[in-house]
């Protein structure tokens, strides 16, 4: 007989992962699904739009881990990926014509999740993740032949994502238009997104001097949000949306997100 | 060029369709014993190898059916229209088979079959479909890009029948037809039917390019006649192919000019229609005329490039308004008169085109068709992107990862179908089986070639070129589709890819073949397609319609859909991305379609 905390992480589970697969029968990591599953037990997350938090997780990883193990009928996607081998066929045109736009995403078993839902086909745009970088010179070549291709790097509200923007960036060239859609703090508190404690802390000096001081303090204390911590149809719509060239929401304090703009930062739609 | 073509025109151009009798046609081929009356009959009933084998014209039905036409013992009808008759003649000439100059186009095309084989076919430049009494068995022939088509079904006792309308196999008493719940998931996943499958169960389309022996003991021989080969060299310049291109293009344009009368263009003001009309304007001796939609003023519309187009070519311009009541009124109308459904919004629009140019007394109508599927148009960047990330070598992987590219209702069966619907389909073949041919062919060395060979085999003959043949013949319009000639498309293929996807420039080669003849604004604009307001359709004048039919008791009975995954979609829920007005636009396509044919 399981104990009633467990018969309630199971409820939660049930409905995160409904949550999760709406609308149209979206496919999604075990990571996304635990974050969904933390919502669904204390909606903290719902707290008026005006008021920008984050929130911490109430779930613990293992005992969501074994709520899903008493729930194999719910099926989810890796959170450990394997690097994608690349098997083109034969022909040999590929890099022939021109790709306008390359998204990087810093998560693998994320990448996965976009690729299965198809957002490569939907959008026209290759998903790479970091194991691809350095990116071969006859794709750089395909995106330079196109009339301003961007570089999106989808990446967590954490130095590792920054630093991966930055890599990105300083590898593509002059020549290519670097964007991040990844979170930044702001986005995180504007989502009510919850977000980790106790990571690897750094010098906030260490981090982008466009960042406000107080976002660069707040990721130096060692606080990273996911990208999983996103619920599936938001991020997917999102990035789409993104790499169509539209639907950015005007930031709410115009200073701070200008001056992120000018390294290439874009805000995420308020919610 | 072009003045040569003009003084040429009288010579080279189709000749206007002749007076006739609105018609398709039926063949058959039935045990000698059976003695049933076939209603039009003009061939026959010939008795032939233990079979009775006849002819028949289905007056009063629209369409271009003619004959019979008896060569060498064989006597065939069909519906033939050729473009290079003189060509043909002097070819039948130089084999020692003179024809009669005068002969009918279907006369003609039998005797250059009979007389010089495929290459007699291959060299036919034309719509037609051709249905030839071969004693026992019936052969049939359907033009290099499927201009015209036709269908066949075995008959309950063993026989064949044949006709150009799906509705005469449909009502023979003596074939059993039902849905055929296989084609219906085709119909879902590319919007119409991409092969030979019809609804009919039984029935199926014959297939472009090729010639189908019907025998006796039911065999079915298909033998290829014109395929697009890629045979591309680096060797000639950039400009030879254009030049080459715009030659080619002058001539498809000026054969399919009316003799002696106004030419109709249908201008959307997209690079293909508008070529197409500065071509006609140049070569033809009489005013072009041209057509163009807008869906109202309140709607975006593209009729600025049109009007543009038309102003720099000096035509005759007429804008047609469809407003969505009229869509609403009239859309049960115009589905039935496809054989096969095509989810496109703009039947009623081209329906209403066609009546158009027939109300101005015209016969012909040019089209720019083709410029997408034969020169590298939009949507090749998602299967380019496919093959970039691609980790399963598979030849099912491509084929799969394209049924994805055309975003219709493939990943929503597994909601939209009802339990029952999805277990009779499970043993049924896979869609995939459409398109996989094309898309794993090494014949053609390059993976645009292979998307643009399965586009122009699948989306060309089966959707575009059928869709306009079924709505303009319903007017006794012959719709035209220039960039379908068969030399223009061997040479889109021989030409290559690069050329045709040029960076992100698509259809690169055929801009630059005509870029003197356009303003640059209209050849280099961004790709944009049509914008129908299907979504304004459905929340308003086809709200009331789309309920009554997608919900209504005789939908429900029969099956196929899932009523709250409709309910949903109709309350704009269910989907990641807002495409519930196309995927409704299917189910009602389909619906009314179903209704039509009394399935």
């Amino acid at each position: 007989m399981p104990s009633i905390t467990d018969r309630l992480v199971d409820r939660a589970l049930r409905r995160a992962h409904d949550r999760c697969a709406r609308p149209g029968q979206l496919l999604f990591t075990g990571r996304q699904l635990y974050w969904e599953t933390d919502r669904a037990l204390l909606p903290l997350h719902r707290g008026p739009h005006r008021l920008r938090y984050t929130t911490r997780p109430l779930l613990s990883p293992g005992r969501f881990a074994a709520a899903l193990a008493r729930h194999p009928e719910l099926p989810v996607l890796p959170d450990r990926v394997a690097p994608r081998p690349h098997r083109p066929g034969p022909e040999r045109d590929l890099y022939d014509y021109a790709f306008p736009r390359l998204l990087v995403c810093q998560d693998p078993a994320i990448a996965g999740m976009l690729l299965a839902n198809r957002l490569h086909l939907e959008g026209a745009c290759p998903i790479v993740t970091p194991e691809r970088l350095p990116l071969e010179p006859e794709l750089l070549a395909a995106m330079a032949r196109a009339d301003g291709a961007v570089v999106h790097v989808l990446h967590d509200a954490s130095p590792a994502g920054l630093e991966l923007f930055l890599r990105v960036r300083e590898h593509a060239g002059p020549r290519l238009l670097v964007r991040t859609m990844g979170l930044l703090p702001r986005h995180a508190a504007a989502l009510h997104l919850a977000a980790l404690g106790g990571q690897v802390q750094c010098g906030a000096d260490e981090l982008p001097a466009e960042l406000p001081a107080a976002e660069r303090a707040w990721l130096a204390g060692g606080r990273t949000v996911e990208l999983a911590a996103i619920r599936p149809s938001r991020l997917l719509r999102t990035v789409l949306r993104t790499l169509r060239g539209g639907g950015f929401a005007p930031p709410a304090r115009p200073a701070a997100p200008t001056r992120a703009r000018d390294t290439g930062f874009l805000t995420w739609p308020t919610p | 060029m072009a003045e040569h073509h003009r003084r040429s025109t009288a010579a080279a151009t189709a000749a206007l369709p002749r007076s006739h009798r609105p018609a398709r046609y039926t063949v058959v081929s039935l045990p000698a014993d059976r003695r049933q009356a076939e209603p039009g009959l003009v061939a026959g009933p010939f008795e032939a190898g233990g079979r009775q084998v006849s002819a028949a014209l289905l007056t009063g039905v629209p369409g271009f059916a003619d004959g019979p036409f008896t060569v060498d013992g064989r006597t065939a009808v069909g519906e033939v229209t050729l473009h290079n008759r003189g060509e043909l003649l002097a070819a039948l000439a130089a084999a020692g088979r003179p024809a009669e100059p005068s002969c009918p186009d279907g006369e003609l095309l039998l005797r250059c079959w009979l007389a010089l084989g495929p290459d007699g076919l291959r060299a036919a430049d034309g719509m037609f479909t051709l249905a030839v009494l071969d004693g026992p068995d019936l052969v049939l022939v359907r033009d290099h890009t499927g201009a015209r088509t036709a269908f066949h079904c075995r008959t309950r006792d063993g026989g064949w029948a044949v006709s150009s309308s799906l509705r005469a196999l449909r009502q023979r008493t003596d074939v059993d037809t039902g849905l055929d719940l296989a084609a219906v998931r085709s119909f879902l996943t590319f919007a119409y039917l991409p092969g030979e499958e019809t609804l009919l169960r039984g029935v199926a389309e014959l297939l472009p390019g090729k010639v189908t022996w019907l025998r006796p003991d039911g065999a079915v021989r298909i033998e290829p006649y014109w395929e697009p080969q890629a045979t591309a060299t680096e060797e000639p310049t950039n400009r030879h192919f254009a030049s080459e291109l715009r030659e080619l293009l002058e001539q498809a344009v000026a054969r399919r000019l009316p003799a002696g009368q106004d030419a109709a263009v249908l201008l959307s003001g997209g690079v293909d229609s508008s070529l197409v009309t500065a071509l006609a304007a140049r070569l033809h001796d009489r005013p072009v005329r041209t057509y163009s939609i807008s869906f109202g003023h309140e709607l975006p519309n593209e009729l600025g490039y049109s009007g543009l187009v038309a102003a720099h070519c000096g035509t005759a311009h007429r804008v047609l308004t469809v407003p969505g009541e009229q869509v609403a009124a009239r859309l049960a109308d115009t589905v039935a008169l496809l054989d096969s459904p095509v989810g496109d919004p703009l039947t009623v629009p081209n329906l209403m085109l066609a009546e158009a140019v027939a109300a101005d007394g015209l016969t012909v109508s040019l089209n720019g068709e083709g410029g997408d599927p034969v020169f590298g148009g939009p949507k090749n960047l998602p299967m380019l992107v496919f093959e970039l990330l691609r980790d399963d070598p598979s030849e099912q992987a491509r084929a799969d990862a394209y049924l994805h590219t055309y975003r219709k209702c493939w990943e929503d069966l597994p909601v939209l179908l009802t339990g029952a619907a999805l277990a009779e389909l499970a043993g049924a073949p896979h869609p995939r089986r459409h398109v996989a041919p094309y898309l794993t062919d090494h014949r053609m060395p390059s993976l645009l070639d292979q998307l643009l060979h399965c586009n122009l085999r699948t989306k060309g003959a089966h959707h575009i070129l059928t869709k306009v043949e079924r709505l303009t013949a319903s007017q006794g319009v012959q719709g035209r589709s220039p960039l379908f000639d068969r030399r223009v498309v061997d040479h889109a293929f021989a030409t290559p890819a690069a050329l045709k996807l040029r960076g992100t420039e698509e259809k690169w080669i055929l801009k630059e073949a005509v870029r003197d003849l356009l303003p640059d604004t209209v050849t280099y604009r961004p790709k944009s397609g049509m914008r129908v307001p299907v979504q304004q359709w459905l929340r308003g004048p086809l709200s009331e319609l789309a309920a009554d039919l997608l919900l209504g008791p005789t939908a429900r009975a029969r099956g196929l859909f899932r009523p709250d995954t409709v309910e949903t979609w109709m309350r704009g829920g269910g989907l990641l991305l807002p495409r519930h007005g196309g995927k409704l636009w299917l189910l009602l396509t389909l619906e009314l379609w179903l209704r039509a044919y009394d399935l």
